[in-house]
């Protein structure tokens, strides 16, 4: 008995540690607050709270590539490198650089872009496109 | 069928073509179709025409804005507002961006907001002065009432979505609306008077400067 006992206390605390290992090395939270002063010094809108799990879901196989779009090193295309998902202002910095657009301006043709995409096409539970619909004043 | 999206995308195609094409058609057939005057002293003066559009752009140069100076000041205030707000806000300049891919300079959002009240407050001051002062009450028609409240309108509900103020999207929509009706409206209502007042400013120049050799007023 309890030896039975032990075995299912342990494939218990497998599966639980697993599974808090797998989201801390996934590094998500459930959702980010864009600010990025660091960036931008005084916000002058503000901060935009984006849930990385909704978009997840909704961009299902494949859609990790529309924000996570590395440059490949042999022929500088933009594509998905799985496991190199990096931070937005890695490579966004304040001002264009050669042909990289400045944060803010990559942060709305990437997010509101998309969801006008969405919406053009039909899809009208689509993410915000305007102004306030990201920049809540809480 | 979403209504952002919809005064976004085509109503603003609608409202920018019908304004760049009815500013050129008027602009044209005003000049084209006008009649040479049939008069011994012909009045075209470049000089004297410069010299009068000069004169009533300088604050406190005509005769007009030093006998009434609290509306010289409110209206060059609105005038130079209503022009370079539009322009240079932030939110527009962003839009500017996600269309086009061009970018410029921003005014502060002090700023903006300093220049937008002075607007709202300048169309309440001259719906007023349309009702309380009798010389112009009695040359006031609706266009006289309506373009200023519809101008009112478009900063006002563009100033609340700024700050968030009451129901937002609709708040936006409105202001996209007015501010589209308002483009359509200036070619073809006294707003024109952006288009036309050079050239009837320098033909009341020419006409006393060269042909009676006076200023006028």
């Amino acid at each position: 008995m309890r030896f039975k006992l032990s075995i299912v206390t342990f494939v218990f605390g497998l599966v639980v540690t697993s599974a808090v290992g797998w989201q801390v090395s996934m590094a998500q939270e459930e959702e980010y607050i864009l600010a990025h002063e660091d960036v931008f010094g005084n916000l002058r809108r503000p901060q935009v709270g984006f849930s990385h799990e909704t978009h997840v879901d909704k961009l299902e196989d494949g859609g990790c590539g529309k924000c996570h779009h590395a440059p490949d090193d042999k022929t500088g295309q933009l594509g998905y490198i799985d496991g190199d998902e990096q931070p937005c202002m890695e490579c966004h910095g304040l001002q264009k650089a050669n042909r990289i657009p400045a944060l803010r301006e990559a942060y709305h043709a990437n997010c509101t872009g998309c969801h006008r995409d969405q919406i053009k096409s039909g899809n009208l539970q689509s993410g915000p496109t305007t102004c306030g619909g990201c920049h809540r004043k809480n | 069928m979403d209504v952002y999206e919809l005064v976004r995308g085509p109503l603003a195609w609608v409202a920018l073509i019908v304004f760049v094409a009815g500013c050129l058609f008027r602009l044209l057939s005003t000049l084209l179709t006008g009649k040479k005057e049939t008069t011994l002293y012909p009045s075209t003066s470049f000089t004297d025409g410069l010299r009068s559009i000069l004169h009533g752009l300088v604050p406190f140069g005509s005769t007009y804005m030093r006998r009434q100076p609290l509306f010289a000041v409110v209206t060059i205030g609105f005038h130079l507002c209503v022009i370079i707000l539009p322009i240079f806000l932030l939110a527009h300049i962003v839009l500017w961006y996600e269309s086009w891919q061009v970018l410029w300079w921003s005014l502060p959002d002090w700023l903006a907001d300093i220049m937008a009240v002075w607007i709202i407050l300048a169309c309440i001051y001259f719906l007023v002065r349309r009702w309380a002062v009798p010389e112009v009450k009695k040359i006031t028609r609706t266009t006289d009432v309506l373009l200023p409240v519809m101008i009112l309108l478009t900063f006002l509900t563009g100033f609340l979505a700024y700050h968030q103020w009451g129901p937002y999207r609709p708040m936006l929509i409105l202001h996209v609306l007015s501010g589209e009706i308002l483009l359509i409206a200036i070619p073809f209502t006294k707003l024109g008077h952006m288009l036309f007042v050079m050239f009837s400013r320098a033909y009341m120049g020419a006409e006393f400067g060269k042909v009676l050799k006076a200023r006028e007023w």
